[in-house]
């Protein structure tokens, strides 16, 4: 595993509508093996599927076996995509169901090893004097003391741009359970960082 | 501090209003909430921030795109491998690459011992199976409506530590029989019904590639290997 330093954190659009009909269009030419075309595709799913399955796993190297799983299904399955969702959708159901499966194989308790650096003492002071990356890490701590499911929606939906009807095909549930696992996760977070909408953001 | 409050449906949507991901009947729904709840407004605030912060911000991935890419390559090249080896003729086998794992061989043959005993207790149903709503899986040498050949046969690996009893239940979902294998990458070649139309040969693999058990499964084309 190698550390290409601290990269920026500077802001890309991860799930543009727009984006999917270059995505559809790598996938076309993956069906038909062109792997620049997937290595393309790779790239764009990495960066997505590391931090949604980093946070769903709560483990680097577990979230990295899944990636592989998962892109090596894409490869296998591209030619069955027929344009029923989005491709982004059909790639996070991948990774989603590859996720419990590794989950039901490992059948080991999964340690937290993120967010542990934020401590309770910071916490409690008043988040409008947070700024900028701290604020951010204060956010992620809150998010990873949510259930995981109410977690999962909250991450599909602000940070995966997916809609309510996407989530509800990824996670395989009933739209109306998205919604009301975003409706505690919100009342959740809202306890946990009061002032969150105080103040200017960076 | 007063967490969200306001139960209504439109209060329950205020997530996709923020990211711009409601239809404009929903929309509508909640802007006109809005209008005239201030809890929601005051809610709206706050989901505006966190979805900004969510979004716009991330810590470094220490996973590396670069080094997964080549990885999962490597699995794909060493899948097609597989795939490419014709299955070991009844008179013979395959000389072993000397690339397979010990265990992976030795996994491979217990399930092919479990399964000769079992296969003939797998029935063969002449059922043609609908494509469940998806277009026909297509290949390089097989058109969706046309029968398959009397060659209408399937490659499969099976996840070490597969019962018979698993296998026989998988083979009798997709009315298939073992008739060739294993190959020294642990692959078999199973044979489907012989009118198996194209859609049920998709519909098969789609059972089978959806099944934990098998970690692979490709139609075994007519044409040799690349």
């Amino acid at each position: 595993m190698d550390l290409p330093g601290h990269r920026t954190t500077g802001f890309e659009a991860v799930n543009e509508p727009s984006g999917d009909a270059h995505e559809l269009e790598l996938l076309h030419r993956t069906a038909a093996r062109d792997r620049n075309a997937f290595e393309a595709l790779y790239h764009v799913y990495h960066r997505r599927l590391a931090r949604f399955l980093t946070r769903m796993t709560r483990h680097p190297d577990l979230a990295e076996e899944i990636i592989n799983d998962t892109m090596w299904i894409v490869w296998q399955r591209a030619g069955e995509f027929r344009g029923a969702s989005r491709v982004s959708t059909w790639v996070m159901g991948i990774a989603y169901r590859r996720a419990l499966k590794a989950f039901r194989r490992a059948s080991v308790k999964l340690v937290p090893v993120e967010y542990d650096a934020v401590d309770d003492a910071a916490q409690t002071d008043a988040c409008a004097e947070v700024e900028g990356f701290e604020r951010v890490e204060l956010v992620a701590h809150a998010l990873a003391e949510l259930p995981l499911e109410q977690r999962l929606v909250v991450e599909l939906t602000y940070y995966l741009g997916h809609s309510c009807a996407e989530i509800a095909e990824i996670l395989e549930c009933p739209v109306n359970t998205v919604k009301t696992r975003m409706f505690h996760a919100r009342r959740k977070l809202r306890a946990r960082l009061p002032a969150l909408s105080g103040g200017a953001l960076p | 501090m007063n967490a969200t409050s306001c139960s209504s449906e439109a209060a329950r949507l205020l997530p996709w209003f923020v990211t711009g991901r409601l239809d404009d009947a929903d929309s509508a729904t909640v802007e006109a909430h809005l209008a005239s709840c201030v809890t929601c407004r005051d809610d709206l605030e706050h989901e505006r921030a966190l979805h900004g912060l969510l979004h716009r911000n991330e810590r470094p991935s220490p996973l590396s795109a670069t080094q997964g890419f080549q990885r999962v390559m490597a699995r794909i090249d060493e899948t097609e491998r597989a795939m490419r080896e014709p299955p070991p003729e009844a008179s013979g086998r395959a000389p072993a690459s000397p690339a397979r794992e010990p265990r992976w061989i030795a996994a491979a043959v217990v399930v092919q011992a479990l399964a000769l005993a079992l296969v003939g207790a797998a029935l063969w149903r002449g059922a043609d199976r609908s494509s469940d709503g998806h277009a026909p899986y297509r290949t390089l040498t097989s058109s969706p409506t046309a029968p398959t050949s009397d060659a209408a046969r399937l490659r499969v690996v099976f996840a070490p530590g597969t019962t018979a009893r698993e296998l026989a239940s998988l083979l009798a979902a997709i009315d298939a029989r073992i008739v060739d294998g294993p190959s020294p990458a642990g692959a078999y070649a199973l044979a489907l019904s012989p009118d198996a139309t194209a859609e049920a040969m998709a519909a098969s693999l789609a059972v089978l590639r959806g099944d934990a058990r098998v970690l692979f499964a490709e139609p075994i084309r007519a044409e040799p290997a690349r």
